[in-house]
């Protein structure tokens, strides 16, 4: 072959060759937005009469709004689409939604153009609220295994894999939102027996250590809907890709923003339980606590607490003198405290319910202690009056 | 096809195979390789990584070699005009010009100048230098050192009261009272553990130095640090001076110190550690906080208050100024880059209070919550912020940001940071420079709660004991090691298990110590580059030219004896030298000296270096001996810890001599 033909037929070749290496090169999976960019959930201008069960089933949208060219619904795909939760790159975000009135709610991926849509899990059957975690990952409420209304927090990968639940007892949890420090922060709704709720803000760790109530003082990043910081209440036209008027429920900016640390975890399946730590039972802002007499608490008992078997005693510990206490108990479920006096009375219990996930070595400062208590810098008696044989805490985790 | 190209054929595929072979047999081996240096799976294969931008810094960095200013401490001449600023690094006093915001000059002085303090009428300056032990006296008009003043070992912070100065002895653990014209010292009296900080009353009559490290205690007992009050009296060579000695009870880490102007009172930053505590997590302050002393004049009383928020710390509290109006007082966050302004009057407020409703006032520093009443604001500023110095009228505040090479200008009046004045330090960053900002900086703990420095003070250890988590709860409590002289001593950790820095810093430190992110593998050969770069103070214990004392030299014998007293052999894994053996003393395996307790899980520990041994208390594995002596007294009664019971208290004495040199 001459050169000249290499020449007649490699050039070209070439340059389609270059040609679509750039192509491939220059657009990426994943674009990201050219300037200020919200993602709005939507719900019918109409849907105001709609009550109960028909306001949770209704139609939702998730539109993206440009700066310049205004709001476009991406998910016109799908029966209903909410709580779009932006990734941190700002190339793509997640969103629970159904397909079909029908169909079963599933929590989605989509570019932030509206393409590449894939799901991701149906998790339990009911998942909602998904938010993006640092380091890959997707965290989400769904149903969980309990009274009718259960929900808890549940964890995945970004392919759906490795699902695994967070939070523990038959409660509500819900609005989870992600903390600037790598945290959690979520709503716990306990009902009392007449079906009343009343709501706390908790706070764990990613991998569901470290439960503890919200201070409030830890900011939280824009993650999902429910910190939008600029959320707005509007009206969309019909004339933005719907069959009518919408009106706006929440925003979200889905600008790169700063990635909070991905915090490690201590979990191990190896162990099947972790301990509870308490430096000083008499650390209290409970009075009925706090004024019980050094040395009157001789014991806790550790109790399931809600749900089937509650109040069932699953461990137990000595108080020692100092107030500290150490015991070790089942992990990923809730129990309550009582403590016991000299003559075996119960002096007072916490049945609002904490967990220890597997190998977790919880520490506590006190009983309902105040909120913003440090620690005494003691060594507790807890830990010595362990006999040696006792691996508290032992734990073999592998790199 | 042909044989001839057949065999092509199959010599192709040979080679082909062949080239695989050593391709997956070379990754095979490199995988080896950097687990077995760096003790950890593989995060990179990068070669480039360890073997140029690793061990001391990149080809470039050795071939540069910049010497960084690291500006430390600041004084303001009295008309405002001129700032003075020590650069240890690079062992000047730069002089800034505060009006234009810009260098004006250099001056030469010692080795490593670390604090200055000016006369008042600002034509001398006086710089402590670390190295030499001298302070400086720099006639300010002509830039040039003018005479050197003998103090003790490692001078660090400096005040002047009247016509002396006080000169905190860092490494001698006392305090020199010099004539600031002759030089003559007055007096050298006794201080706490590692003296740091000077701040004289206005009037002349009181000094206060900080005092870094706790004094050693008993094993399980809360570490208190000392501040210690001079009524400074008379000039009088020999006069008595009265000394007090505060103990700040549950704190150590005392930086900064002030007096209030206008008030009785004086303020010094502190650390509340809580390392009785098993280590199980970091929120709520569970590792460590910062705080604030106030310290009452008129009754002694000390209340400590804090200095972080409840979920959001801010680590390393270093340096504290007062405004001249005694309202506002600022301190400098070493490990978070940030200055927080401080309304004294709430401050004043929070107290009377707590008094009133008969708090412990010293144990206020517990209630995170307080802060929000009396913070004014949180000043983000550079790297590394340590000195800090107002303009005479209190309008402006100026901030030594150590790892920038630049002084922030901090507008009190609208507290915001508006300017940074670069001091000429070098553009290029090497890997040791980055691993001291990693080394440094609490981003990489959880709610930036502590650096590596705040366990590892000035580089070296805060004297402390810790129970980790990972073998148990309250197993396994053991002591804090130095990180001065640390190349080429690995095995790391007591227990030997981590054979490189790697290691050391890597998952298993972020799971069960910062509970947050790992170092990025970059910013962990940074850090590693920087550990290994630090090399241990020069040894005061030894003679001019490294000659030793006669007690000196009968210690050395007693090291490397190979019989007792009476003749009779001692087995070669008894003398001292086998197992503290070669140049840094430490054969780098475990021994068993019988110092195992009832809680440790193994009977074997890493046999420590002995370089700058002195310095290193207190000791053994937990820290249960407080000194040297202790570690045969007490703790090797049956001559677990090599043979000394033939020794008699003389031969002990020489011993630990010879010891301390090394």
């Amino acid at each position: 072959v001459s050169p000249r033909a290499w020449w007649k037929v490699g050039a070209p070749a070439a340059a389609v060759a270059a040609a679509a290496w750039a192509g491939l090169a220059w657009i990426p999976s994943d674009p990201p937005a050219s300037g200020p960019v919200d993602l709005v959930t939507l719900a019918p201008t109409d849907e105001s009469a709609l009550r109960g069960a028909q306001h949770a089933t209704g139609r939702r949208w998730v539109a993206r709004r440009d700066a310049s060219s205004g709001a476009r619904v991406l998910t016109n795909a799908f029966f209903r689409a909410e709580a779009p939760s932006p990734s941190f790159d700002g190339r793509w975000f997640v969103f629970a939604g159904r397909r079909e009135a029908s169909s079963a709610p599933a929590i989605h991926r989509m570019s932030l153009d509206g393409s590449a849509v894939r799901e991701i899990t149906r998790g339990a059957g009911e998942p909602g609220e998904p938010i993006v975690m640092p380091g890959g990952g997707i965290v989400f409420t769904d149903r969980a295994e309990g009274p009718a209304g259960t929900r808890a927090l549940f964890a995945c990968a970004e392919d759906g894999s490795e699902l695994r639940r967070l939070t523990f007892g038959p409660h509500r949890d819900a609005s989870p939102a992600l903390l600037e420090d790598g945290r959690l922060r979520f709503d716990r709704f306990l009902r009392d027996t007449g079906g009343n709720e009343s709501r706390l803000t908790m706070t764990i760790r990613p991998d569901g250590t470290g439960l503890a109530r919200s201070l409030g003082s830890a900011p939280a990043v824009a993650a999902s809907a429910s910190d939008a910081p600029h959320g707005r209440w509007g009206i969309i036209p019909a004339s933005a890709g719907g069959a009518s008027d919408r009106r706006e429920l929440a925003a979200v900016p889905a600008a790169p923003r700063p990635e909070p640390p991905v915090l490690t975890s201590v979990v191990s399946a190896a162990r099947a339980t972790g301990t509870l730590l308490c430096l000083d039972v008499h650390a209290s802002r409970l009075p009925a606590i706090a004024d019980l007499p050094r040395g009157s608490i001789a014991a806790v008992k550790v109790t399931r607490a809600g749900g089937e078997g509650a109040g069932e005693v699953i461990a137990e510990a000595p108080v020692q003198p100092d107030g500290s206490f150490l015991v070790e108990v089942p992990a990923d479920t809730l129990v309550g405290l009582t403590l016991v006096g000299r003559d075996g009375a119960p002096l007072a219990s916490f049945h609002s319910g904490v967990w220890v996930r597997p190998n977790e070595n919880r520490g506590c400062v006190g009983c309902h202690e105040p909120s913003d208590r440090a620690p005494a810098n003691r060594r507790p008696m807890a830990v010595d009056a362990a006999s040696p044989a006792y691996p508290a805490g032992a734990m073999k985790v592998s790199e | 096809m042909s044989p001839k190209r057949r065999r092509a054929m199959r010599g192709l595929v040979l080679a082909a195979c062949a080239v695989a072979a050593a391709g997956g047999g070379a990754r095979w081996w490199a995988v080896g390789h950097v687990a077995h240096f760096t003790g950890t799976q593989p995060q990179s294969l990068d070669c480039v990584a360890c073997h140029v931008t690793g061990h001391g810094g990149t080809i470039t960095d050795r071939m540069r070699a910049p010497r960084y200013l690291s500006p430390l401490d600041i004084a303001v001449s009295p008309d405002g005009a001129t700032m003075y600023v020590t650069a240890p690094d690079s062992a000047e006093l730069l002089v800034v010009d505060a009006a234009s915001r810009r260098p004006a000059g250099r001056v030469a002085v010692g080795e490593r100048p670390y604090f200055v303090v000016l006369s008042g009428d600002g034509a001398t300056a006086w710089v402590s230098d670390q190295d030499t032990d001298v302070v400086h006296r720099v006639d300010l008009a002509s830039r040039a050192v003018t005479k050197t003043l003998p103090s003790g070992f490692a001078p660090a912070g400096i005040g002047l009261a009247g016509d002396r100065l006080v000169v905190a002895n860092a490494l001698g653990s006392d305090i020199s009272i010099l004539d600031a014209a002759t030089g003559d010292e007055q007096g050298r009296l006794a201080a706490g553990n590692y003296p740091f900080a000077v701040a004289v009353a206005p009037d002349a009559s009181l000094a206060l130095v900080t005092n870094l490290l706790a004094a050693p205690v008993a094993p399980g007992e809360p570490p208190s640090a000392e501040l210690t009050a001079i009524e400074l009296g008379s000039t009088d060579r020999g006069s008595r001076r009265r000394i007090t000695r505060h103990v700040v009870r549950d704190a150590h880490l005392l930086e900064g110190a002030a007096f209030i102007p206008g008030r009785p009172a004086a303020l010094i930053t502190l650390v509340r550690p809580r390392n009785l505590l098993p280590a199980v997590q970091v929120e709520r302050g569970w590792m460590m906080t910062g705080g604030l002393g106030v310290l009452d004049l008129a009754t002694g009383e000390l209340a400590q208050l804090p200095l972080d928020d409840v979920e959001r710390f801010y680590a390393d509290p270093s340096d504290v100024v007062v405004t001249p109006d005694g309202r506002t007082a600022f301190v400098s966050h070493g490990g978070v880059d940030v200055v927080t302004a401080i309304d004294l009057d709430a401050v004043s407020q929070v107290i009377a209070e707590a008094r009133a409703a008969g708090e412990p006032l010293d144990q206020l520093a517990d209630r995170l919550g307080l802060s929000a009443r009396y913070v004014r604001a949180r000043i983000a500023v550079g790297s590394n912020p340590r000195g800090l110095a107002l303009s005479p009228d209190g309008s402006t505040l100026y901030v030594a940001e150590r790892l920038d090479d630049t002084i922030g200008v901090v507008d009190v009046a609208s507290l915001r940071r508006v300017a940074g004045i670069d001091l000429g330090g070098p553009r290029h960053q090497t890997a040791v420079r980055r691993g001291e900002k990693v080394f440094n900086s609490a981003r990489a703990t959880l709610q930036q709660q502590f650096s590596c420095r705040s366990c590892h003070p000035e580089n070296h250890v805060d004297g402390l004991q810790y129970d980790l988590e990972p073998d148990g709860l309250g197993r396994n409590v053991v002591d804090n090691r130095s990180l001065l002289g640390l190349r080429g001593t690995a095995p790391f950790k007591w227990n030997g298990k981590n054979t490189s820095l790697y290691m050391q810093c890597g998952i298993r430190f972020a799971r069960f110590l910062t509970r947050s992110e790992p170092f990025p593998f970059d910013e962990q050969v940074a850090l590693a580059a920087f550990l290994e770069s630090l090399e241990p103070p020069r040894n005061r214990h030894r003679g001019p030219g490294g000659a030793l004392t006669e007690a000196q030299q009968r210690g050395r014998e007693i090291f490397s004896r190979a019989a007792r007293a009476d003749g009779t052999p001692i087995r070669l894994i008894d003398r001292c030298s086998t197992c503290h053996s070669g140049r840094l003393y430490t054969d780098r395996q475990r021994h068993d000296v019988g110092s195992a307790g009832s809680w440790d899980t193994v009977r074997a520990f890493d046999t420590p270096q002995l370089n700058n041994i002195g310095m290193g208390a207190p000791y053994l594995h937990d820290g249960k001996a407080r000194t040297l002596e202790e570690i045969w007294t007490v703790y090797s009664p049956g001559d677990e810890h090599g043979i000394t019971s033939d020794l008699g208290k003389q031969g002990l004495n020489d011993l630990i001599e010879y010891l301390r040199t090394l």
